[in-house]
């Protein structure tokens, strides 16, 4: 199987769900008020998304679709420990973040229902990763990306630095 | 290297990476969310006998890393880093404020460098061990037996019915 396939089953799929999770649970948590047309009663941590939402819920789904695709360069692109590091912070973080969403269901049970999405995810993830590094050892030096070092390196750092201002720099 | 050696190595060192500030925060702040069976049997022996509990819980990971099929492990390594490290942010929160959302992701990252690295270097490593030196194994009901018993003691210490 191609390096990219390979990647993008063991590693995106896994990152798919979680983010999948995320998104979904962002927007059913978005109050009535804003489904109404106030945008500026968006319900939203994260900074940059939170601003997307203020605009238009089409402009939050343009923000996230973006993400989404700087997750699939970072997976395809990096070197094999570099995007199984990135596989298991997105899913960490979009899990934690589907999470902090529980709160919309009545009578929960936070601390059961953290073991249980601990748990999926986590089984997930392992079964992608132990999948996709199993495999990896055999398409190691053939199947490599084709694409001119100088091009890659230059995705990745421009894929790097939106994610940092996407999610690590405070603004 | 041999095969406990390995997992040790790439699975055991991220865990402990992930238990040891959390548990160590949580027995500085006195906040334990951790309230299993195993933590109120010990609770009523005394107040400070949470340590053992948690030197249980560790003793069942570590034991369940090394006796599990590799997947299982894998997934088991997954689960409790990422268990540790959100136990370890909610101990934060309290002093973080305005920039909880950023540490959270920087945390998030940090213990995905030692858990990336770990496994990435426990498959490849496996690889080598596997065409070396045929693995010392326990007998099958002994290993089987070892890994209920560790589970159930897992499940004890975080079970909340």
């Amino acid at each position: 199987m191609r390096q990219w396939k390979r990647r993008l089953l063991g590693l995106g799929l896994p990152c798919l769900l979680a983010f999948s999770f995320d998104v979904g649970m962002t927007m059913y948590g978005q109050p009535a008020e804003y489904w109404a047309g106030d945008y500026s009663q968006t319900n939203e941590a994260s900074p940059f998304i939170r601003k997307l939402f203020q605009v238009h819920p089409a402009a939050a789904a343009a923000g996230e679709a973006m993400w989404a695709s700087i997750i699939v360069v970072g997976i395809v692109l990096l070197p094999e420990v570099l995007a199984t590091i990135a596989a298991v912070a997105i899913v960490f973080g979009h899990t934690a973040g589907g999470f902090t969403w529980l709160h919309i269901i009545p009578e929960r049970r936070w601390f059961q229902s953290l073991h249980a999405i601990l748990f999926i995810s986590a089984t997930v993830l392992g079964l992608g990763l132990h999948w996709s590094l199993r495999n990896a050892r055999l398409d190691d030096v053939a199947n490599q990306t084709r694409l001119p070092p100088l091009v890659r390196w230059s995705l990745i750092g421009v894929a790097f630095a939106i994610a940092c201002y996407m999610y690590l720099i405070p603004q | 290297m041999s095969d406990s050696k390995r997992r040790l190595v790439g699975m055991g060192i991220p865990f402990a990476l992930a238990f040891l500030p959390d548990t160590a925060l949580s027995t500085y702040s006195q906040t334990t969310i951790v309230d299993g069976l195993l933590f109120r049997a010990l609770a009523r022996l005394h107040p400070q006998a949470d340590i053992l509990g948690y030197v249980a819980w560790a003793g069942a990971i570590v034991g369940l890393l090394l006796l599990t099929p590799e997947l299982l492990a894998v997934i088991l390594t997954i689960a409790v880093v990422f268990g540790h490290v959100v136990g370890a942010y909610l101990q934060l929160t309290v002093f973080l404020g305005s920039l909880w959302y950023q540490a959270a992701n920087g945390l998030f990252l940090v213990a995905a460098v030692a858990l990336g690295t770990g496994l990435t270097w426990s498959a490849r490593a496996a690889s080598v061990v596997e065409q070396s030196a045929p693995r010392r194994r326990l007998p099958a009901w002994l290993r089987w037996g070892l890994i209920a018993f560790l589970s159930v003691v897992a499940l004890c210490t975080i079970w909340h019915p």
